[in-house]
């Protein structure tokens, strides 16, 4: 027994010199070997697309016909009078200013409430059903909710009275009208993200915390929050990109009208690609966008250091 | 270390599958076709047509098959909305069927991705201009070739809800009805269902024609160049906008995407009057809710120019393999028996020699339920095809017909002047 005992030991106890670089070989190949499926991907799918897009946005690129250069003609022109890029670049401005700030407030608080409630679990799927829903769907339900004598509309007269404007047909309400389907569909999304970081809170820090006199307001401001402000960052971020991506809603909800009040750059690139034709005039705002959503997240990444708390 | 080895071998096998899965073309929609011992299979794509339309179009398919039985086609339909949209990504990336349907409105926009049918291919469709209808024909040419050749040829006409007619104590209108008359008959509608007579709307053709109806305002010139800040479609955009902003007669479209708004409030009930394409005649009554509907032709003002007509056919797209069988499928598909067979189930053909056919296919269906309408559908296709004219578009007219939904809203809820919305569409859409 203390023969083979030793035997083991010994196996066991390698030298430390060469064992460790063959190991680290081996390790490299392996490690190529899992990464390349993953970087194939990346290249085929997004890298190689990306330089395509950049390419594509210096071109005048017909969806039939011949291809010529145009150098910078296509960024230019999303400045020429007619071009409906500046509104569309304010409206998703607008609507990322809108959505995040009211998302996270409201989805934060709804998180604390939940999870304080007996029924979080089946709070939780509620809250969580819009997201799993097509949004296509959804924005046509909420059309027909917001139109004249809709839902919206009609509780309104009974209740007050009141005749309600044509929400989605009215340059002055349709973008905010728009922004509360937007909120509501993705509203379950960060929610369990911050119901599930709640959870996780370390009970042993909120009880010294309360030992200390931290209680109420003082606990939730000064501990819980400091706590959550990796979900917080996480969920900031994606909402953010998924703001700046803004499409199907007000693309099925109102195509962009009245007027231009609710054109965003994604439905700009779409339009111009799909019902226009022009892929290269196309891919310019789109490479706007990219520039101006990694710029944003750049800002955000370097920021993190100062408000969010990795530690515990 | 083994182990390691063979993980990564199988990691990259994995990948390389997946990339070269990724890129390899389809087999069975390449170039919309396919081909086997001298049978050929031809995709042919069309906007949907109902569950009972598209069963017709399928029976036509099979038709295809009885008279050359090495070819087979496949119909796959898209709503009318996406249809345009799809078949652009499909012409782009070289995956189109190799029949495509084609509206007149569109070609413009798409006949550098088509192939004109001339020399063998119009031999191989049994196609002798003669035998059709010269306008029909015109409508699906660019360039003075034939792209297309049409299945139906409709005109713009008025719909209207009997009952509410005579619940208002309003006569039915004729054909030689009036813009004024038109307004006076909304007017005491509204007032008497408290609610507005008129379903207003903002596409192409459904607008348009009631446009050039009050004044020959027509919104392409005939070099295909936007003209919509042209003084008479100024005039004649303000007075439509003005149903709605001033006279309070008009429904106005929830919002700008929806594109077909007046047809669907009038089949729903909800308004008594409605500007639709003679391709509903059928439908139009089948799905009204619970109501008689009538057709006449479009009301005219003192310079009206009459209606316009639009006209649909099948082509053959520039990718596809199989070109001299899609012209001998699309020769069957459009011949006399096929337009019989599809004018006995309620579309319009483009052949006037199939006309007598759909309206006994009315007389039959529809007139025990609305007594009268198949001998207005007679009247108002032989008084709507006499006064009718081709609408021209541009060829980038989908685009246009967007900033016309977008800009239009604003006209229609008073929200900017007419000029302002026609300024803007003119500025965006002007090439």
């Amino acid at each position: 027994m203390t023969a083979i005992s030793n035997k083991t030991v010994q196996r066991r106890i390698p030298d430390p010199a060469a064992p460790i670089k063959r190991k680290k070989k081996s390790d490299s190949r392996a490690a190529l070997g899992f990464l390349t499926p993953s970087a194939v991907g990346m290249t085929v799918f997004i890298l190689f697309p990306t330089i395509l897009a950049v390419a594509t946005s210096f071109f005048n690129w017909p969806t039939f016909g011949d291809i010529s250069f145009a150098g910078l003609g296509n960024y230019r022109n999303l400045f020429a009078p007619g071009s409906q890029f500046p509104a569309a670049l304010v409206n998703t401005l607008v609507f990322t200013l809108l959505v995040v700030p009211i998302n996270l407030v409201l989805t934060l608080s709804t998180a604390f409430w939940v999870s304080t409630s007996r029924f979080s679990r089946l709070y939780r799927v509620l809250f969580f059903l819009p997201v799993v829903t097509p949004t296509v769907a959804t924005a046509v339900i909420w059309k027909l909710i917001y139109q004249p004598n809709g839902l919206v509309d009609s509780t309104m007269q009974s209740l007050f009275g009141i005749h309600l404007p044509n929400l989605l047909g009215d340059s002055s309400t349709a973008l905010l009208a728009v922004v509360v389907v937007i909120i509501w569909q993705g509203f379950g999304y960060n929610m369990l993200i911050f119901s599930a970081a709640i959870d996780q809170l370390p009970q042993d820090i909120l009880d010294a915390s309360k030992l200390d006199g931290a209680h109420g307001l003082t606990q939730l401001l000064r501990i819980k929050l400091p706590l959550l402000t990796p979900a917080i960052f996480f969920a900031s971020t994606v909402t953010m990109i998924s703001a700046f991506q803004m499409f199907s809603e007000p693309f099925v909800m109102t195509a962009g009208g009245p007027g231009t009040s609710t054109v965003t750059v994604v439905m700009n690139v779409y339009q111009t690609a799909f019902q226009g034709g022009e892929l290269g005039a196309a891919a310019a705002p789109a490479i706007i966008l990219f520039v101006l959503i990694l710029v944003v997240t750049m800002i955000q990444w370097l920021g993190q250091k100062k408000w969010v708390h990795y530690d515990q | 270390m083994k182990l390691a080895t063979k993980l990564a071998a199988i990691a990259v096998g994995s990948a390389l599958a997946l990339g070269a899965s990724a890129c390899s073309p389809s087999s069975s929609g390449s170039a919309g076709g396919g081909e086997a011992a001298g049978n050929v299979t031809l995709d042919w794509s069309f906007w949907s047509q109902g569950d009972e339309g598209n069963k017709t179009w399928e029976d036509l398919a099979s038709q295809v098959t009885a008279k050359y039985p090495n070819i087979k086609v496949n119909l796959t339909t898209a709503p009318f909305s996406d249809y345009f949209t799809k078949l652009q990504s499909q012409l782009a990336s070289g995956t189109a069927p190799c029949i495509v349907s084609m509206q007149s409105l569109r070609l413009p926009a798409f006949a550098k991705a088509m192939t004109p049918l001339d020399g063998e291919l119009a031999k191989a469709a049994g196609f002798t201009a003669s035998e059709w209808d010269a306008g029909a024909l015109k409508a699906l040419q660019s360039g003075d070739k034939q792209y297309a050749l049409p299945y139906g040829l409709s005109t713009m006409v008025m719909y209207y809800n009997k009952d509410a007619f005579k619940a208002a104590g309003v006569a039915e209108p004729k054909d030689d009805w009036t813009t004024d008359d038109f307004v006076a008959a909304a007017q005491k509608i509204t007032k008497a269902t408290n609610k507005p007579a008129f379903g207003q709307s903002f596409s192409d053709l459904h607008m348009s024609a009631q446009l050039l109806a009050y004044n020959g305002a027509k919104p392409v010139s005939s070099e295909g160049k936007l003209q919509m800040t042209d003084k008479t479609f100024e005039d004649s955009f303000a007075w439509y906008s003005s149903l709605a902003t001033d006279k309070k007669i008009s429904s106005v479209p929830a919002s700008s995407s929806d594109v077909p708004w007046g047809e669907q409030q009038f089949v729903a009930g909800n308004v008594a009057m409605a500007v639709d394409g003679s391709w509903n005649l059928k439908s139009n009554v089948t799905d009204a809710a619970g109501f008689n509907v009538g057709v006449v032709a479009l009301p005219q003002g003192p310079n009206g120019g009459g209606t316009f007509s639009a006209n649909s056919g099948f082509g053959i797209s520039s990718t596809c393999k199989n070109k001299t069988e899609a012209a001998k499928a699309i020769g069957v598909l459009t011949d006399a028996q096929s337009q019989m067979a599809s004018a006995a189930s309620g579309n319009i053909p483009a052949r006037t020699a199939a006309l007598p056919a759909f309206i006994d296919a009315l007389k039959k269906d529809i007139d025990p339920k609305n007594p009268g309408y198949s001998e207005q559908v007679a009247q108002v296709t032989k008084d709507s095809s006499a006064m009718a004219v081709p609408f021209i578009s541009t060829n980038n007219w989908d685009a246009v017909t967007k900033l016309m939904a977008q800009q239009f809203q604003q006209a229609y809820t008073g929200k900017s002047s007419p000029a302002d919305a026609l300024n803007n569409v003119q500025q965006s859409g002007a090439k």
